[in-house]
């Protein structure tokens, strides 16, 4: 702080010369313009201000605007005297030229120094001398802009109706300083309330018109030939407050009780202004002269932008197409502004097309020396972007992360994240590009877009996508060296789904234990926590993974973060706390997450670019593949809950079995408005299942509109299946389609009503009222098997609602056996001989809530089930007790052994009940270890029926 | 972006809202290649560490930029648009949403003004009469809004405003302050500042 000695002694001393105070305050202002804090000496400014010369209270009121702030004390002193000299000339009736100048410099001075205290004692004196009519040009164009100072300050001081006359009275003013001083004034009260000032819309066309089309100005202001640019943007920019103007002269237009002349006339005139800016704006030599010309041409392009789809075409495909010549110049200053202004012209409908047309040259620009412009093309791209050019954008912008410099690498990430999400017709290539983004710039990658990664792999689970993720990121993990948030993903997708990928060479549970566990010396605190839970559910998964996991739990439940202290104790505590069906219910794989409306990554974007910015407004959008996706994962969530039921909880998501069903509907789902399987009438649908697994014949799928029913009979291998598919409805049913899936251990042959089999999407049969289309199956078992075939039912109703059911034919394993009759020392010796990992098959199952107690009777109905339901011979006499039964059936394929007889699976089955507990003990020892698994499926689904 | 949470004289945030700020400059900065400020004005009221972070920022962003790149910089809620003129830049900040090539132009109406006062002027002319300079910048801009573009104007207000000075001050007592920018060349040095020639120097910062 250069406070010399002198300064000080100055300022204390009050008998100062003219001469010297001047130059005390001269030095106060320069010590200020340097950027150092002047809190002192301000007495000696108001002794200038007050002074009577002209000489004096110039320096005072300079110094008073740069040196002196609104709620400075002092400032209560000096309130009267600025008063004075802003009322002095006006009281008077005539300006004299010093009394004037005062004026002028009162007005200047409260312009600069706005203090709400300051603008309630002196907004009427502003306004007063503003549309005085002693007051001179000079003072009027000075007295509006600290007016419109005022109003931002406080904007309810200036405002009302009457106060419209007043400005309506300034536009007409010759002069074109005090018009373009109105027009700012004008432009600065119109953007706070817009509808007050409407009426004036005509005067500024007016203006506008003298400028433009008639050139009239003086040749004072002409600005390097272009009359004056500064009121043109002033007037185009208040216009761009109505973006409705056009279409309400339109209207207005056509209703008598306006004057339709006066209404569009202006209007006519300003479209015929906009048009003529639009194609004589040149490019010439003058840099200035170009730029205030540019200056204008873009304030109309907004303005074009403003009106939207209510102006002409041929404007708006003018602006485009002076928008895509300005992009690729040279100048960087248009370039910039021709980028930052398609970005706006963008969000308007119809645009897209055009605009992708010139991504090339956006790309280029994308790699310019200039953040500006380099930040604007960013922009651009992410405006541009859709489904058809998403890939090639994002590669490109990934492609360019690579050398991006810091400053932008943030903002590029979030928004390649955004376009990745919004814009994949194929989440792996999501999941791959994210993982690239970490990999490239792994600080930047905020939580937010890893935690979206995760969201989305656990809310997709069709396809093999959350398989697919594990794998990469297994490998992605691999090196000894990645980046923090490489492993904390890795960690919990390998955590959530990495069974998936056990089966894997070199993948398996071990492995991806090993692989997680050496990035555990290096990571921080909360990807610790993450791993810990990780290693949770790989040790429920993987019994050899229990003592890699236990020490490491043991190690960590001292950590001094609290957060791993406590999962590591907990996880450790869990197997000896809690029975192993809790352990198993708490690791289990996380639930769906709720989709939110707006994702994190689009919040954070809204936070850094302001709500109105064209990026915010295309990230909300959806797009097509988002709804796509969105329709996907809600009929595919139908499918599963459906197919999950028949067997429990026997089979991981990657069962082929469920991959047939679901992944066949991709084609179809352009057919916007799908009609699923409703909620409500599955569990009676998982009922009607069962059921026919163990009866001939009966209902297998009712609703409104449809019912399917069912007819099986076999013998040996051999099976013939009738389906009827009735209609319930009062309206004919077209495209009738039923599509039974192929499976290789089933031989099928269909036949069916005309065109029911169709593959092809527009064909199908039509099935009228109270009418049945029927399918006939023969089916041929050659290999065991423990799933049932799937069968797709699509129609089209009269409405034009486009149904699709996927269902399950009750053929099962059991379909196919036949009774054997075994001694009670046969049976046992099988029994025994048959004991082993694979072969056998056991789980426990309750009794139904509602059934009674277990007794004689109650196991007799469980008997008839095995015999009748099962079709498995029932062994007396190796049963001890009554709460056990026995039995014994052959499995019969088709398929032929090298001696030429059929291969027959032999299957044994025991049902143990235990009365106390209401439970019963299934357990199948078969030669296969499928068979096994079938019968064992079909029996408990009995049993709770029974 | 809080970087400009600009605070009103009574502490009361003027809200950042794009129409209400679209009016005008939010200040100007003149500062030389080697970083050094000539002129400064916030029209908008800023905390002195505002203050200090937007001086820090043109010299760190601005001052480094290669001739041919555009001439705008984001900063978030605000603009940087500058000119460089021989060693000095005109910097002024303008809020999002005003027309980035006219502000461009304002500036270079400014140092038209300025050279129509100083006749050619310097970077000299602005150290050593810094007052003339905030005059003419007063008399062109209120409240960072431009207010008289004609030059011939604002060059009569000015000359008219020093007529005036002479006129009420008797004969004899200190017209020389006037012309002199009321720092002798010592004082100057102990600012920091090099003593210059008030003379021309050709070639020496012209335009």
């Amino acid at each position: 702080m250069p406070k010399g000695g002198k300064l000080n002694d100055d300022g204390s001393n009050p008998a100062l010369n003219t001469y010297k105070r001047k130059k005390y305050v001269w030095k106060l202002v320069y010590i200020h313009i340097l950027g150092y804090e002047v809190d002192f000496g301000h007495p000696e400014v108001l002794v200038l201000v007050r002074s009577s010369k002209y000489g004096e209270k110039n320096v005072g009121y300079t110094a008073l605007s740069l040196l002196m702030r609104g709620d400075d004390p002092m400032m209560n002193s000096i309130r009267s005297d600025i008063v004075k000299d802003l009322t002095k000339p006006t009281a008077a009736g005539k300006s004299s030229a010093p009394a004037d100048a005062a004026q002028a410099l009162a007005i200047c001075a409260i312009a600069n120094i706005t203090g709400l205290e300051l603008i309630q004692s002196m907004h009427t004196e502003v306004v007063q001398t503003m549309v005085a009519k002693s007051s001179s040009a000079n003072v009027k164009k000075k007295a509006a802009l600290c007016l419109l100072r005022l109003a931002r300050t406080n904007p309810k001081l200036v405002a009302g109706r009457d106060f419209v006359t007043q400005i309506a009275q300034l536009l007409q003013d010759r002069h074109l300083g005090v018009l373009t001083s109105s027009m700012s004034l004008l432009y600065g009260l119109a953007s706070q309330a817009p509808n007050e000032y409407e009426s004036l819309i005509p005067y500024a066309v007016h203006i506008l018109g003298m400028l433009v089309l008639k050139k009239a100005c003086a040749r004072e202001y002409l600005y390097y030939r272009t009359p004056s640019p500064w009121l043109q943007i002033k007037l185009l920019k208040f216009l761009q407050l109505y973006p409705h103007a056009l279409a309400q002269a339109a209207d207005s237009g056509t209703t008598p009780e306006t004057s339709p002349a006066n209404g569009s006339a202006h209007i006519s005139q300003l479209t015929n202004i906009i048009s003529k800016i639009l194609t004589e704006t040149d490019v010439s030599d003058s840099i200035n002269k170009s730029n205030a010309d540019h200056a204008v041409l873009f304030e109309a392009v907004n303005l074009i932008i403003c009106w939207g789809s209510t102006s002409q075409q041929a404007l708006r495909d003018g602006a485009m197409k002076l928008l895509g010549k300005f992009i690729s110049v040279r100048e960087p200053n248009i370039r910039y502004l021709g980028l930052m202004t398609m970005a706006k012209l963008a969000q308007l409908e119809g645009s897209g097309e055009s605009i992708k047309k010139h991504q090339a040259t956006v790309l280029v620009s994308l790699k310019d020396a200039d953040i500006s412009v380099r930040r604007r093309a960013l922009d651009l791209l992410f405006v541009m972007c859709d489904t058809d050019n998403a890939e090639r954008i994002v590669d490109e912008l990934v492609a360019h992360l690579v050398i991006a410099d810091a400053a932008i690498r943030e903002e590029m990430v979030l928004k390649i994240a955004i376009l990745a999400e919004k814009y994949a017709t194929d989440l792996r290539w999501y999941v791959d590009t994210i993982l690239k983004l970490i990999s490239i710039s792994g600080d930047h990658v905020s939580d937010a877009i890893w935690h979206r990664v995760v969201q989305i792999v656990t809310n997709h689970p069709q396809g093999d996508l959350q398989a697919y993720t594990a794998a990469t990121l297994l490998v992605a993990a691999s090196p000894r060296r990645c980046h923090e948030t490489t492993v904390r993903v890795a960690a919990y997708i390998l955590g959530e789904f990495g069974f998936l990928i056990a089966e894997r060479p070199g993948m398996s549970g071990e492995e991806q234990f090993r692989i997680l566990h050496q990035h555990w010396t290096t990571a921080d605190p909360a990807t610790r926590a993450i791993l810990v839970s990780s290693y949770a559910k790989l040790a429920n998964l993987y019994e050899e993974c229990r003592p890699l996991v236990a020490p490491v739990f043991a190690k960590s439940m001292n950590n001094v973060d609290v957060e791993i202290q406590q999962r590591s104790a907990e996880y450790a505590a869990m197997r000896e706390a809690f029975s192993p069906e809790a352990v198993e219910d708490l690791l289990r794989e996380m639930p769906p997450f709720e989709e939110k409306k707006q994702s994190a990554l689009e919040q954070r974007l809204r936070e850094k670019e302001g709500d109105d910015s064209a990026a915010v407004v295309k990230a909300a959008r959806p797009s097509a593949a988002e709804r796509k996706r969105a329709a996907q994962s809600a009929a595919a969530r139908v499918a599963e809950e459906i197919q999950s039921r028949p067997q429990t909880a026997d089979e991981g998501p990657a069962s082929p079995m469920r991959n047939g069903a679901t992944g066949g509907n991709d084609s179809e789902f352009d057919r916007s408005q799908k009609v699923g399987i409703p909620k409500e009438v599955i569990p009676a649908m998982r009922k009607a299942f069962s059921n026919l697994c163990t009866s001939p014949s009966g209902v297998l799928f009712e609703n409104a509109l449809l019912q399917v029913g069912v007819k099986h009979e076999y013998v040996g291998a051999q099976g013939r299946i009738s389906v009827f598919f009735g209609n319930l409805s009062k309206a004919p049913l077209s495209h009738f389609r039923a599509d039974v899936e192929e499976r290789d251990h089933l031989k099928m042959q269909k036949q069916g009503t005309q065109g029911l089999l169709d593959s092809d999407e527009n064909g199908g049969c039509t099935v009228a009222v109270r009418t049945q289309a029927k399918m006939l199956l023969s089916v041929e078992v050659v290999a065991p098997f423990d799933d049932a075939p799937a069968m797709r039912v699509s129609f089209v109703t009269e409405e034009g609602e486009y149904h699709e059911y996927p269902l399950r034919l009750p053929i099962v394993a059991t379909c196919f056996m036949e009774p054997v009759t075994l001694e009670a020392g046969a049976f046992m010796q099988r029994w025994r001989s048959l004991e082993g990992q694979d072969r056998e098959c056991q789980e426990v199952v309750k009794a139904p809530p509602n059934a009674p107690e277990i007794d004689e009777e109650y196991m007799d109905r469980i008997a008839s089930i095995i015999t009748n339901g099962l079709k498995f011979g029932r062994c007396i006499g190796c049963d001890p007790t009554p709460w056990t039964v026995s039995g014994a059936a052959t499995f019969r394929t088709a398929a032929k052994d090298m001696n030429g007889n059929n291969i027959n699976v032999g299957c044994l089955v025991r049902v143990e009940a235990n009365p106390q507990a209401g439970a019963f003990r299934v357990t199948t020892r078969t030669l296969h270890p499928l068979c096994s698994k079938a019968v064992k499926n079909v029996a408990l689904v009995s049993i709770k029926l029974a | 972006m809080p970087t400009t949470t600009m605070t009103d004289m009574t502490g009361e945030a003027i809200a950042a809202s794009p129409n209400l700020a679209a009016c005008g400059w939010n200040f100007i900065v003149l500062m030389s290649r080697q970083g050094k400020i000539r002129l400064s004005e916030f029209f908008s009221s800023y905390s002195e560490s505002d203050k200090r972070r937007i001086l820090r920022d043109i010299s760190s962003d601005i001052l480094p930029r290669a001739p041919k790149m555009c001439n705008i910089i984001e900063k978030g809620t605000y603009k940087f648009v500058y000119r460089r003129y021989a060693s000095l830049y005109f910097v002024v900040g303008v809020p999002e949403g005003m027309n980035e090539l006219i502000v461009l132009e304002q500036i270079h109406l400014f140092v038209e003004a300025l050279d129509g006062y100083f006749n050619s002027v310097c970077e000299l002319d602005l150290v050593f009469s810094l007052h003339k300079s905030l005059l003419i910048l007063f008399e062109m801009f209120i409240g960072g809004m431009l207010c008289e573009s004609n030059k011939r104007e604002v060059l009569k207000a000015i000359v008219e405003a020093e007529e005036l000075v002479e006129e009420m001050t008797k004969p004899g007592e200190d017209t020389a302050s006037q012309l002199d920018d009321g720092l002798s060349f010592h004082e100057q040095f102990q600012l920091g500042r090099a003593p210059g020639r008030r003379t021309n120097q050709p070639g020496h910062g012209r335009r």
